[in-house]
């Protein structure tokens, strides 16, 4: 028994050290990064990392703290599973793109956050906002027009606040980024006024405390009164005097299967603003796996009728992104029009 | 228990100590340095490698550019299997707004970016019974393969 245990033993140090030493942090980069911040670090939803400006401007322990606790409600999400080894390979991967300039201390600074307050609204607030809430979206987008480049962040996000030593505040603050938005202040503030400032955004953290109401069902389903046909028409008839674009109604199966064989009581009824998709896709790109809105109405084998339609308070939940929080609410609101029309 | 038991008994064990865990992704997305169209008709041969049919293709960008809205390429490609969407449709009605599965893919500047739900972390907001539960972790698997094989391609196009 002795020799098995310690066969089991080196057996499992030797995976160990293995997994240590074999964590490959442009695969890991590759894995789970470069679909938001590009395969070579360039940006897109995330930050261009690769830029070099950037990389000097970031230590390895905000680098750290990023991935493990994400950014919440901002998108990037918090990479808890990853191994210590394999956060330090993609600390190391990254670190190919530039050297830290900044050091490391995280020592306070002895700011004045009542004096930094008039301080950042007049040096800082245009770009994110009077609420240290960022930019409108994150990242870069080559997709649709924005305002700027590269979307300023979210500067009372909780995530990025434990991360950010008040050192590297200062240094970003002081050099600015080169080749982005991000413009140097050296000549601007003097060391006091920038401390004041940090100072300021220290105290401005946003409320992330986890919610802690049970999760919602992603679907809801009505009972509903009359025949399957009329049920379609009254949905169709509400969807369009709420002043949606409505899309010719499709069949679930349709596409699946022949026209012959596609079961026709199973319909779905979309429609959408295209407004209000277009303010959203600026700030959530990945929101078409929930489009378009649709209200399926279904005819059950005992005869039954069933509208069943999306849970929009649940799908919110999905994007780590409360820059959508008024898109959904209107959305939300919307939904709730047509099925109070439908189902009373 | 003989050595070579142990040793694969010891073996397993190492395994569930050190392999990594799967990410909690809710949202699956990958990226691919492909021109759009390429990989939107690549995906569509993927997703008939492993067995789904594409329903229908919806052009959310000639929507936006027809009510006068800038935007690049932007298409959500609906699929699914009829079999399990006809199946699970009679046993998890609650289910039928998901079908058929939609996956959202979109230009980046040169890349072209992949997006779908992730099935298995619905679960608990369908209330999901065992067999459904298993269900939906056989189709993450499956997106998972089929998101895999854009990056496969993509590296075959690097090189």
């Amino acid at each position: 028994m002795k020799e098995w245990l310690r066969s089991c033993l080196a057996v499992v140090l030797l995976a160990t050290v293995s997994n240590t030493y074999s964590a490959d942090g442009r695969a890991l980069f590759t894995q789970h990064c470069s679909a938001c911040h590009g395969e070579a670090g360039a940006g897109g939803i995330g930050l261009p990392l690769s830029a070099p400006t950037v990389m000097h401007s970031l230590t390895d322990d905000y680098l750290r703290k990023t991935i493990r606790s994400g950014r919440p409600g901002r998108i990037m999400p918090a990479f808890e599973q990853l191994t210590a080894a394999e956060v330090e390979a993609l600390v190391h991967y990254m670190r190919g793109w530039g050297e830290a300039k900044v050091e490391e201390s995280v020592l306070p600074l002895a700011g004045d956050a009542v004096r930094g307050k008039p301080l950042f609204e007049h040096y800082c607030a245009s770009c994110h906002g009077q609420d240290l809430s960022g930019g409108e979206g994150t990242g870069v987008t080559f997709s649709r027009a924005r305002d700027l480049p590269i979307m300023p962040p979210a500067l009372n996000n909780a995530g990025f606040l434990q991360a950010a030593s008040d050192g590297m505040l200062r240094y970003i603050i002081q050099q600015g980024r080169e080749g982005t938005p991000m413009p140097s202040f050296a000549t601007t503030l003097n060391a006091t006024q920038i401390d004041d400032i940090i100072a300021y955004v220290r105290t401005r953290e946003s409320d992330t405390s986890a919610d802690v109401s049970p999760p919602e069902s992603l679907t809801i389903m009505y009972s509903v009164e009359g025949t399957f046909d009329e049920t379609v028409d009254r949905v169709r008839e509400a969807i369009r005097s709420n002043n949606f674009r409505v899309f010719p109604d499709r069949f679930v199966e349709e596409g699946l299967t022949d026209e012959f064989s596609v079961n026709k009581r199973q319909i779905s009824l979309r429609f959408c603003n295209f407004s209000k998709l277009y303010e959203a896709l600026k700030v959530e790109p990945r929101l078409g796996v929930i489009l378009p809105c649709t209200l399926t109405v279904i005819e059950q084998e005992d005869g039954s009728v069933k509208l069943v339609a999306a849970n929009v308070t649940a799908l919110a939940k999905l994007f780590n992104n409360n820059q959508l929080d008024e898109v959904f609410a209107h959305i939300k609101a919307s939904y709730d029009t047509v099925l109070d029309e439908v189902t009373f | 228990m003989n050595r070579l038991t142990m040793g694969v008994w010891g073996t397993l064990l190492a395994w569930m100590l050190v392999a990594p865990l799967q990410a909690d992704e809710k949202l699956l997305t990958v990226r691919s340095p492909q021109a759009f169209d390429l990989a939107l008709e690549q995906v569509q041969e993927v997703l008939k490698k492993h067995n789904f049919t594409v329903a229908h293709i919806q052009k959310c960008d000639g929507g936006l550019q027809d009510m006068g809205y800038t935007t690049d390429n932007y298409k959500i490609v609906f699929f699914g299997r009829l079999e399990e969407v006809r199946e699970l449709s009679k046993t998890h009605p609650e289910l039928v707004p998901l079908f058929p599965f939609k996956l959202a893919v979109y230009a980046e500047g040169k890349d072209t970016l992949f997006s779908v739900l992730n099935p298995a972390e619905l679960a608990p907001l369908l209330n999901a019974d065992k067999a459904l539960a298993e269900q939906l972790v056989v189709w993450e698997q499956d997106f998972r393969a089929v998101l895999n094989d854009m990056q496969v391609v993509q590296v075959a196009h690097i090189h």
